[in-house]
């Protein structure tokens, strides 16, 4: 049947232009938010900060060596953010921890994503007993208070970068499959994806080719307010002491050294929360500028 | 439909507003029954005492917890046969009034007539039988009595004790609040955990809010006459910086462990008082001798001579600590002054030269996640690289890090605190350096020094035992598997009136005496 | 009028029945995720390093007497030996008791809860407070200032780390002004603190619910309506609009409440606060499986409790919600 062979090739061709189209629309959206595009600069300084940080300063010379005739010196030109109680550069040591909470933050949300995307399609297309079997199962990972949930797992694998990735990515696996779930469902029915099926697509290549990259939108949006999310919850678990390990400078643990010097100085517990916030802020505000960008109902 | 909608919406706001309201209003009016403002009754003391520890109260389990304030509680709560005299040293009696070794093997109690139990029975031998019994069989109190055989009752007032093997430090032992006497009527009657409430001390259980306080109302009929203060409170505050807070602002009155750096603001306020007593604790690290290149006695001295012990009391504990290069404690009896190693890096780089590591190696140091065992750990990282051993500092929590450095395991060195001096000379070294000791996670294992402490534990001419004992801590001190740094001071800061206050014993608080005049 | 009144009430009961049997199957289906909860915190919590004797064992204790107090307590047995105890007391109802100082799990928990859920709502009072008027200023003035300032409020909120925010309010308000206590649930005033810190993270979402809540409201027709009789602006806004915009808001505290059932782990740790997210940090911590399991047990209950009654409002209020779920 020549005729709707031609038919589907047409819708085909069709359908990739309004992909782009789309894309490109996003993005014009993107651009005229001011909130994103500050966010965009923020994220940008912060990552080439920690970036530099990277080539000036020495792991062992600069961060982790302790110097005691500069014990707990406040802030000034000489060290920006002061030192600590061993006498290590405050400023240096949030440059460097800066990977840290990147890396969390991406490498978790890379897990729930990949985890959760996959089993939320699988169940959002196939529906039935698969879909009951993956969604019951969310639903108990779900129930179970993510914070109290990372905890238990990095206590059972111990207290290292990689279990605290992991831990923090497991918590955010059930918020992604429901959403790619439920953007997987509104796909599901139209009538593009009924027209491949008709033109004998496989189940496979029906998801691959049309389902996943029409649900992608929420999918993105939720990525980058998850990574938002996982560096706080990864700095909440250095600052209960589990996360990585000392001496290391990762930004919830150096939070929570302060503590103990918290009267008197301060500006130990000051900084590196700055840190946090603002990284988590610049990633919120591109999120927050995405969902828009992207949801034009939101916007008009 | 917009009806029901609008009231549902109303009802749910109503709901959240009253359950707000009624979870303030209460509290407001209760905020004055904690700290010094009580109205003047014809006590002319303080009602109230608030006191904060570091670590909170865990379990009224008195034979099978070993957490230190539950401890420190337990001798409010209850008495022990013997009292350690925290004040003048030695020994004092208490529900035993006194005692002697009438055989070899058998110690003679009488006991004190007319102590009453919480629930109003007479304490009599039976109660000391069935305690030590009892303990004999349970988690906490085993170590303490597995020496003692059995227990004879002779008549209501006395007992006798009598010992499957010697052990001279058996009634340190018996001072030790896992060997509180319980009531056996109590037990037969009540429920477990009712039963290990009543006790015969000056306090009874009064209202535990796990978490947030235990509150403890003084027992009128106490042997020693009513305490002077009606309630003590146990107060929970876990962060150090907002506990001395509150005794700075007068909800408390006794602040154990306030921060280390914060010190100045007591010794500032002329209503405080900062009490610094040296405390049980021996911050020490560890070394895993069965394992390579700890093996090595060079690695090992190498390591001993490369510790800054200064360095350590200045950025770990702010200068409030004790310099120590022994194994046993100065508070022990049979402690020797001995050198130690002294901070040498030219002669540690000799060592491990010659022990074949010119350029150092790499290892794990493991520490629990407790603020003052970090801080050790980070220091000593530090310290090792100036001699080229690369630490990798691994914080555990507790229960990880117990098991990651239980004997027979395979760790490399780690961060531990050792207090157990106050039992005797024996338990002090026996627990951690005879082979398989219980706290032995050196894996070290020296004939000679099983060969003294079997002779030492069963001289009873002290002199001799002195000689054998101080042999002993130099040659130990020389195998270099435990590396002492320092003796921890307890800090605590108390209000300047505060009077009744006793050392404590080991690192359990006396509370029993606490009060404060008012004018 | 007799005849609509019977038409009326036969429609309502089948309504009814239908509302009942949803719930019913509800509770339910809450039944086999309970049983999961419990099995996957019993099996993370085992799994951990280390067990509740290598805790509450003395220092002086023997490796014999660890192993003697592991094979008193059962620990030594196989997991599913030791799960399938736990499981059959969990199904006469008896959660067990803590390892740690053998205190009924049950009894513990509840006399937690009552500090979680006064900070639970009292947060929500504060994030109420706050955001729902900024929220309504934001949708108001559109674009302006107002709008521009509560947004950046509501992504800070959303941005600081709480347990930041708690030690920076300790700093102003307990160490440099003095004005609340730093710790401890003795008084109104201790509470002030950590609820504000709860409520900011919660204010931030609830501002940012309300305004598009509201944005979506006020292009009804009824409120043009109501504007074109001459109604007052403020009676239109607070009266019709921000009252139809209302519903999810709520229903976003009400899924903020079920959350902060687990408790506010970082708030409470900060302030001290005895709540139950504390409890079963401490308890994971000494690996006291029992008190762990039981209390996410009953957090997962009742945090699901909450979320069913806030479905069922729903459903009354919605039909057409109610329809999807009764299908």
């Amino acid at each position: 049947m020549p005729i709707i062979q031609n038919e589907t090739d047409k819708k085909a061709v069709i359908k990739r232009y309004k992909r782009r189209s789309m894309w490109a629309e996003v993005w014009r959206n993107f651009k005229k938010s001011k909130g994103a595009m500050t966010g965009i600069i923020i994220l940008i300084v912060v990552l080439s900060a920690c970036t530099i940080g990277e080539f000036i300063y020495d792991y062992h010379e600069d961060i982790v060596k302790q110097s005691f005739d500069q014990r707990l010196l406040r802030p000034s030109w000489k060290h920006p953010f002061g030192t600590d109680q061993y006498g290590r550069d405050i400023f240096a040591r949030i440059l460097y921890g800066g990977r840290y909470s990147f890396s969390v933050g991406v490498v978790a949300v890379i897990i729930s994503f990949s985890i959760g995307t996959t089993l939320g399609i699988v169940a959002g297309y196939y529906g039935g007993v698969i879909e009951n079997i993956i969604m019951r199962i969310t639903d108990v990972f779900a129930s179970i208070p993510s914070v109290l949930l990372a905890i238990a797992i990095t206590a059972a694998f111990g207290q290292s970068l990689l279990v605290l990735m992991f831990a923090v990515g497991v918590v955010g696996v059930p918020a992604f499959c429901r959403v790619a779930r439920a953007s997987v469902m509104t796909v599901v029915g139209q009538e593009y994806v009924e027209a491949a099926h008709a033109a004998g697509a496989k189940n496979w290549q029906v998801l691959i080719r049309h389902i996943v990259p029409n649900s992608m939108a929420p999918i993105i949006v939720q990525c980058t307010l998850r990574v938002a999310q996982a560096i706080i919850t990864a700095s909440g678990l250095s600052f209960l002491g589990l996360g990585v390990p000392t001496p290391s400078p990762e930004w919830g643990g150096m939070l929570s050294d302060g503590r103990a010097y918290i009267r008197d100085y301060s500006y130990m517990t000051m900084f590196p929360g700055l840190a946090i916030m603002i990284t988590v802020l610049a990633i919120n505000l591109i999120g927050d500028g995405l969902r828009d960008a992207m949801d034009p109902k939101l916007k008009r | 439909m917009s009806k029901t909608k609008k009231n549902i919406v109303l009802l749910l706001l109503a709901c959240l507003l009253m359950s707000v309201l009624s979870g303030c209003a209460p509290s407001s009016s209760e905020q004055s029954d904690v700290g010094p403002s009580e109205e003047p009754q014809e006590t002319a003391y303080q009602k109230t005492i608030v006191i904060a520890p570091a670590l909170d109260f865990v379990s009224t389990e008195t034979q099978v917890t070993t957490s230190g304030t539950s401890k420190s509680v337990f001798l409010m709560v209850f008495n022990t046969l013997v009292e350690q005299d925290t004040e003048k040293g030695g020994l004092i009696p208490s529900l035993a009034e006194s005692w002697e070794l009438v055989s070899d093997d058998t110690w003679e109690f009488k006991l004190r007539r007319g102590v009453k139990f919480h629930d109003g029975t007479d304490f009599t031998a039976e109660d000391v039988k069935f305690t030590i019994e009892r303990g004999k069989e349970q988690g906490a109190s085993k170590a303490k009595l597995e020496s003692i055989k059995r227990v004879e009752i002779v008549d209501d007032y006395t007992v006798h004790i009598i010992m499957s093997k010697p052990d001279v430090d058996i009634l340190y032992k018996l001072t030790d609040p896992n060997c509180v006497i319980l009531s056996k009527n109590a037990f037969e009657t009540l429920s477990e955990e009712e039963a290990y409430k009543i006790g015969t001390g000056p306090y009874t259980y009064n209202r535990w809010e796990q978490g947030d306080y235990l509150s403890l109302l003084r027992f009128e009929d106490y042997w020693e006459g009513t305490p002077k203060t009606e309630e003590i409170v146990i107060r929970n505050i876990p962060e150090a910086a907002s506990r001395l807070i509150a005794l700075q602002t007068g909800e408390i009155d006794i602040c154990i462990s306030p921060p280390q750096i914060d010190l100045h603001y007591i010794a500032e306020d002329p209503n405080l008082t900062l009490l610094q007593i040296p405390g049980a604790n021996c911050r020490y690290i560890g070394i895993n001798s069965s394992k390579k290149p700890f093996n090595d006695i060079r690695v090992r001295q190498a390591i001993a001579h490369s510790i800054n012990r200064k360095g350590f009391v200045e950025a770990v504990y702010e200068g409030n600590a004790t310099v120590h290069n022994n194994v046993m404690h100065p508070g022990n009896l049979f402690y020797k002054e001995i050198e130690g190693y002294s901070y040498d890096k030219e002669k540690a780089l000799a060592l491990l030269a010659e022990a074949g590591y010119p350029n150092g190696f790499s290892a794990t140091i493991y520490s629990s996640s407790g603020t003052v065992q970090k801080a050790v750990a980070t220091v000593m990282q530090a310290q090792m690289a100036e001699i080229g051993i690369d630490l990798e500092v691994q914080s555990l929590e507790t229960a990880t890090f117990n098991a990651t450095v239980a004997p027979g395991s395979d760790y490399d060195m780690c961060v531990n605190g050792w207090g157990g001096y106050v039992v005797g000379p024996d338990n002090a070294l026996r627990n951690m350096f005879y082979t398989g000791g219980n706290n032995n996670n050196f894996g070290f294992s020296d004939e000679y020094v099983d060969k003294t402490l079997d002779e030492a534990v069963s001289i009873s001419d002290i002199e001799t035992r002195k000689k054998l004992y101080g042999e002993l801590q130099e040659y130990i001190t020389n195998q270099a598997v435990f590396l002492p740094i320092a003796i921890e001071m307890i800090d605590m800061g108390v209000k300047s009136d505060l009077e009744g206050f006793v050392p404590p014993q080991g690192s359990i608080q006396k509370f029993k005496n606490v009060y404060i005049p008012i004018e | 009028m007799i005849r609509y009144y019977k038409s009326i009430m036969i429609i309502l009961n089948r309504e009814r029945d239908l509302m009942i049997r949803y719930t019913i199957r509800r509770l339910l289906m809450l039944i086999p995720i309970l049983i999961a909860v419990s099995l996957v915190v019993y099996f993370i919590v085992d799994l951990a390093p280390g067990d509740v004797v290598d805790v509450i064992a003395p220092d002086d204790a023997s490796p014999e007497d660890k192993e003697l107090l592991r094979e008193m307590m059962g620990l030594n047995d196989p997991f599913i030996i030791r799960y399938a105890r736990y499981m059959q007391g969990l199904m006469r109802g008896d959660l067990g008791k803590s390892y740690v100082n053998n205190r009924d799990v049950f009894e513990v928990y509840f006399s937690r809860l009552p500090n979680t859920l006064l900070l639970a709502l009292a947060g929500a009072f504060v994030a109420v407070l706050i955001a729902v008027p900024l929220g309504v200023v934001s949708a108001m003035h559109r674009g302006s200032w107002k709008d521009a300032i509560s947004m950046i409020f509501g992504l800070l909120g959303l941005s600081m780390p709480n347990f930041w925010l708690g030690l920076l309010l300790i700093i102003f308000f307990s160490l440099k002004l003095g004005l609340f206590p730093s710790y401890g649930s003795e008084g109104w005033s201790s509470i002030v603190l950590p609820a504000i810190t709860v409520g900011t993270a919660q204010a931030a979402l609830v501002m940012r619910t309300t305004r598009s809540s509201m944005l979506e409201v006020v292009r009804q027709d009824y409120l043009r309506t109501a504007r074109a009789k001459g109604v007052p602006e403020r009676t239109v806004i607070y009266k019709h609009a921000l009252r139809n915009a209302l519903i999810p808001i709520v229903t976003v505290m009400g899924t903020q409440l079920g959350v902060a059932l687990g408790g506010a782990v970082f708030t409470e740790t900060v302030f001290a606060w005895p709540g139950v997210g504390r409890l079963v940090v401490d308890a994971i911590n000494s690996r006291d499986i029992p008190m762990v399991t039981g209390c996410l047990i009953l957090t997962t209950m009742l945090a699901s409790f909450l979320i069913l009654l806030v479905d069922i409002a729903y459903a009354f209020i919605d039909p057409r919600i109610k329809a999807r779920y009764t299908k």
